[in-house]
């Protein structure tokens, strides 16, 4: 079962990301969170030590898949990736999918038992599908 | 991004074929009907389909957590499932994504047409029918 690391520029919308995602996936799925800057959790930003540590938290044989929200998050998750041994790296992936979404979408699949591709597909099916379909 | 485009839209046509089914075969009642299940052929190309009218019971509508439920249900079977929207006049959508899922917008006391077809239907829309 893949792990999930949650990167947002704030630690409170992390937590809160990954309480939301947590309740999608019950009790199985490691889900971290890299959120804020390190010295001072008030403060808005992305580091990659943090994010490095978020991926070691969860790391699983089966993969990590990192959500991001946007801009910085990106780069900070790429050179937390670098950071990693290659054994460790080509089993995570960057998702482009949105984050709320994203979390949503992939905790619930990676509770399936689903493998990392998968779940990132599924994840990254969210940028197509919109909130206001089918109604009216 | 096949995969994403593949997840939206292609129902469209196969509820179509889902929901002529039970019209033609029961006289404008479009209630769940174990009945008007066709028995199985064992040729693929006829797989059977299943349909059932479900209502939200629950005050705060189909939600996220009651959503998680009805894709770990639907997941556990290799049919094709997907739901509209009676009350919103909605088109099907997949019930194994929940973000699809959740497009529905189904209050309580809104009515869901489920529609499977493929070689469990039956017991994937048994299986479903309580969960909501």
């Amino acid at each position: 079962m893949i792990g999930l690391v949650i990167v947002s520029h704030s630690a409170k919308l992390a937590e809160g990301v990954r309480e939301l995602a947590a309740q999608m996936a019950g009790d199985e799925v490691g889900i971290s969170q890299a959120g804020g800057l390190p010295d001072d959790a008030q403060a808005l930003g992305t580091d990659a030590f943090k994010i490095l540590s978020a991926i070691e938290e969860v790391w699983c044989e089966d993969g990590v898949l990192l959500l991001m929200d946007v801009g910085s998050s990106v780069m900070s998750a790429e050179i937390a990736l670098e950071m990693l041994p290659e054994q460790q790296r080509r089993r995570c992936k960057l998702s482009n999918a949105p984050l709320v979404e994203g979390a949503i979408v992939a905790a619930l699949h990676a509770s399936l038992g689903e493998p990392l591709q998968t779940v990132n597909a599924v994840a990254e099916a969210a940028l197509s599908t919109p909130k206001l379909a089918n109604t009216g | 991004m096949e995969n994403c485009q593949s997840q939206t839209f292609p129902q469209k046509e196969s509820l179509e074929e889902h929901e002529r089914r039970p019209q033609s075969g029961e006289s404008g009642n479009a209630r769940p009907c174990p009945s008007d299940s066709q028995p199985a052929p064992a040729n693929n190309s006829h797989q059977p389909a299943q349909s059932a009218v479900v209502t939200i019971t629950d005050p705060r509508g189909l939600h996220l957590r009651s959503g998680r439920d009805v894709v770990r249900t639907a997941s556990r079977f290799q049919a094709r499932i997907t739901a509209a929207n009676l009350s919103r006049n909605s088109s099907a959508v997949d019930i194994k994504s929940i973000l699809q899922l959740v497009q529905l917008q189904a209050r309580q006391g809104h009515e869901l047409q489920l529609a499977a077809s493929g070689p469990d239907a039956e017991a994937a829309i048994e299986a479903l029918r309580s969960l909501f």
